[in-house]
């Protein structure tokens, strides 16, 4: 925090000359009804500034705010962007300076990491960077504070000399990021052998069970305030900085100017003990993300009082069975998106899948590479698989990358079934059908499928099982459904919010496979059974 | 009427010369005849016999159903023309004994009135009560009840012509005598010009009209009982006579 007013000076005049078109247009602003998408990425500290930013705009615009929160990591939520299916999220300056823009060198001090991020998003994406919100969020390095003292750790140079004996856990972004730990890894010559990424929510249990030795955190973080860890030191000055803005589509700004107008209202309201306070208020005392965003917009005067609305009630007390029937209207709505999501494109998986397989079974020479082909599709990791959805045009955020993704993973096991199925038959039944005189199609629909029918079910119900299980991931790309709690539930470190996602999931994978084993017997011919 | 006319199949397998599983085959079978068509496993009748509906072509020769050459006419209706009966009766599990006799009618898109009542028509022609076996399932049935599904299934469409692949031989003696002397009978009712494939002499001196026995996929002799009793071609027919009048159900 040094040298801060004149960081945020020069902020505030480079600003105001490099994007004069749009301070212009903001202050003819036209008050037009419109729409608006905000997105967040994974974790709390994200979502809170997402909702930050929507209440503000809807007290001060007659815009609408939809939010669109939890897509996944930066990459997700930037090709988001990008395409047009959010419009704005907020980023941090050190990680728009090595993700984005793919800077290996870290050393640069605040005022010009900005400007220059700043001027490249406008330049290459057409992103505008609004003014920063006035916090510092960086990664740090952490330890236990007794464990640390003991091995007289105060710097990151010091884990030097324990790089064989030291146990690191580190959120994934963290593992692969080249502001994170390869980056840090090569500034420092550090080579820590015992090394995982870890689920930044389970992050301290691990640390105060003794699981773990080292963990990755950022300066903001909330639970910083509970649990009693020691920051240590980047003597070398590895990170860069990670001041955190807005960052909105140009095109946006353009269409309503008064949003970059009332967002500009932020800049430089939240500073860091602020936003830890914040960020601490939602993990560990419970508070929703409206609530807190409102909370604050009021006790910041930019909000009325008035505006707020009641929070909603929800009994943490009582154990679980009371909370998760306090959210009953929640869950079934949840349970009703996550069953859409998998019942499209398991029934979709279906009329093209069985196609493929009959066809496989009378084009044998396809059938080694197609059957290969679907079932490389089965090995790309789901989140990986949901993300490659978003930049294909028509599908983007939301719902129909879902079901695109839980298709191509439903396509195996039914393609697969139906081959083997319709291989099965017994070749005299099918001789006895041709001698007879049935053509190709009668013996198709007359003998193969109602013969296979068993074993194609048999794909169609693994799939639709996969597919319940899958779609619990779908929250990640904004298309909601049971993930939805188990992902802010892992943000938080919320159990009860886990089990809340979780729980109805696997009740509804067990209930959906004894359907449709029910309508199984319903379909197989008699005969068979 | 079927005329096979210098009838031949040869098998191709990769890496070989090739089998020759029929070979030069000539023969007259008169309309409403019964030709038993008899050998040892591996004889070439069953290939021949299949040459007639063509789930088999042919490699040289020709074969004529009334004049006309099987393969100048569209395979579908040519085997509607031919009514079918394999061994193991090859009812299709998953239909009714109802559904499996009147399926080419079903596929003919007769009315379900008119399926109903051939379907009864047909089960009376083979001895099986329609109240009782109609809505039986194949798995339901004995050997002996599912041949007889079976040969019903075959008349359905009440073709001229019938191909039978070892429709009896997998019965037990008892049954195999009643169902011999049922389709004795059912054969006076309904001529049809019939070509039955046997391992079984006694049984083609049964229920054949006359007798095509075939060795190495050729024709060694033509004729009936006596014809096979008294003069019999070569000693190989004299030998298939001895080990084969006597077998009982030991065979196969």
């Amino acid at each position: 925090m040094k040298g801060r007013p004149m960081y945020r000076l020069w902020v505030v005049v480079a600003w105001a000359v490099m994007w004069p078109p749009a301070l212009a247009a903001a202050q003819e602003g036209d008050p037009g009804a419109g729409r608006i998408v905000i997105g967040s990425k994974n974790f709390t500290e994200n979502r809170l500034l997402g909702e930050i930013m929507a209440q503000l705009i809807e007290a001060h615009t007659d815009i609408q705010v939809e939010r669109r929160v939890n897509l996944g990591g930066t990459t997700v939520v930037f090709s988001a962007l990008r395409n047009g299916e959010i419009d704005m999220y907020s980023e941090y300056t050190g990680t728009a300076w090595t993700v984005q823009l793919g800077i290996a060198e870290t050393a640069v001090d605040r005022l010009r990491a900005y400007l220059h991020v700043a001027g490249e998003f406008e330049r290459r994406f057409g992103v505008t960077w609004l003014q920063p919100f006035g916090f510092e969020n960086s990664y740090e390095l952490a330890m236990d504070e007794a464990a640390a003292e003991t091995m007289g750790i105060r710097t990151i140079s010091d884990l030097l000399p324990y790089e064989d004996r030291l146990r690191a856990g580190v959120s994934h972004e963290f593992l692969n990021r080249d502001d994170g730990y390869p980056g840090l890894a090569a500034a420092y010559g550090l080579e820590i052998r015992d090394l995982r990424g870890l689920e930044h929510g389970l992050a301290y249990e691990a640390i105060l069970s003794d699981r773990i030795d080292v963990i990755d955190t950022w300066t903001t973080d909330g639970k910083l305030r509970v649990y009693d860890i020691r920051i240590l030191e980047d003597d070398r000055g590895f990170f860069p900085p990670y001041d955190s803005a807005p960052v909105v589509r140009s095109d946006t700004l353009e269409r309503y100017p008064e949003v970059g107008e009332v967002l500009g209202r932020l800049a430089f309201r939240i500073d860091n003990e602020t936003m830890q306070a914040l960020n601490y208020r939602v993990e560990d005392q419970g508070g929703g993300f409206d609530e807190v965003a409102r909370d604050f917009l009021v006790s910041a005067g930019l909000v009325d009082d008035a505006a707020a609305a009641e929070p909603a009630v929800v009994d943490r007390d009582g154990g679980f069975p009371a909370f998760l029937w306090s959210r009953r209207g929640q869950t079934a709505r949840l349970v009703g998106q996550h069953l859409g999501l998998t019942a499209i494109a398991v029934l979709l998986a279906v009329v093209v899948a069985v196609p493929v397989g009959v066809g496989l079974t009378r084009r044998e020479a396809l059938a080694s590479p197609v059957l290969g082909a679907v079932g490389v599709i089965q090995t790309i990791p789901s989140l990986a698989l949901l993300a490659f959805m978003i930049p294909i045009p028509l599908l983007g955020l939301g719902a129909r990358s879902a079901i695109a993704a839980l298709f191509l993973y439903a396509l195996l096991p039914i393609v697969r079934n139906t081959y083997t199925g319709i291989k099965e038959v017994d070749p005299d039944l099918l001789e006895a059908g041709r001698g007879m005189g049935l053509d190709s199609r009668q013996i198709l629909f007359k003998l193969q499928l109602p013969l296979a029918t068993r074993t194609i079910m048999a794909g169609v119900r693994t799939s639709t099982v996969i597919s319940v299980g899958v779609a619990t991931l779908a929250a990640f790309i904004g298309a909601g459904g049971l993930g939805d709690p188990i992902v802010t539930g892992l943000q938080l470190n919320d159990t009860y919010l886990i089990l809340s996602g979780a729980v109805p999931a696997a009740l509804l994978a067990l209930a959906v496979d004894f359907l449709l084993g029910r309508f199984e017997t319903f379909l197989v011919p008699r005969g068979l059974a | 009427m079927i005329e096979f006319a210098e009838v031949s199949k040869t098998f191709h397998d990769p890496g070989s010369d090739g089998i020759v599983a029929v070979d030069r085959f000539s023969l007259t079978v008169a309309a409403g005849e019964t030709l038993g068509l008899i050998g040892t496993s591996g004889c070439g009748k069953t290939t021949t016999m299949k040459l007639v509906n063509r789930l088999i072509e042919p490699t040289g020769g020709r074969i004529l159903l009334d004049g006309q050459d099987v393969r100048e006419l569209d395979v579908i209706s040519l085997r509607r023309r031919i009514g079918y009966v394999i061994q193991t009766g090859g009812l299709f599990p998953h239909m009714t004994v109802a559904r499996n006799i009147g399926l080419l009618c079903e596929v003919g898109n007769w009315t379900a009135g008119d399926i109903r009542v051939r379907v009864r028509e047909l089960l009376d022609l083979v001895n099986l009560p329609p109240d009782d076996f109609a809505d039986r399932y194949p798995r339901d049935l004995s050997g002996g009840q599912r041949q007889r599904v079976g040969v019903a299934r075959a008349l359905a469409l009440d073709p001229p012509f019938m191909l039978m692949d070892e429709p009896f031989a997998a019965l037990d003696p008892i049954s195999r005598d009643k169902i011999h002397e049922e389709f004795a009978q059912l054969k006076e009712r309904v001529r049809k010009t019939t070509v039955l494939v046997t391992h079984d002499m006694a049984e083609a001196f049964k229920l054949a009209d006359r007798i095509a026995l075939m060795h190495k996929g050729r024709l060694v002799q033509v004729g009936v009982e006596d014809d096979f009793r008294e003069r019999p071609a070569t000693p190989f027919v004299e030998d298939f006579l001895r080990s084969h009048l006597h077998e009982g159900a030991a065979d196969v």
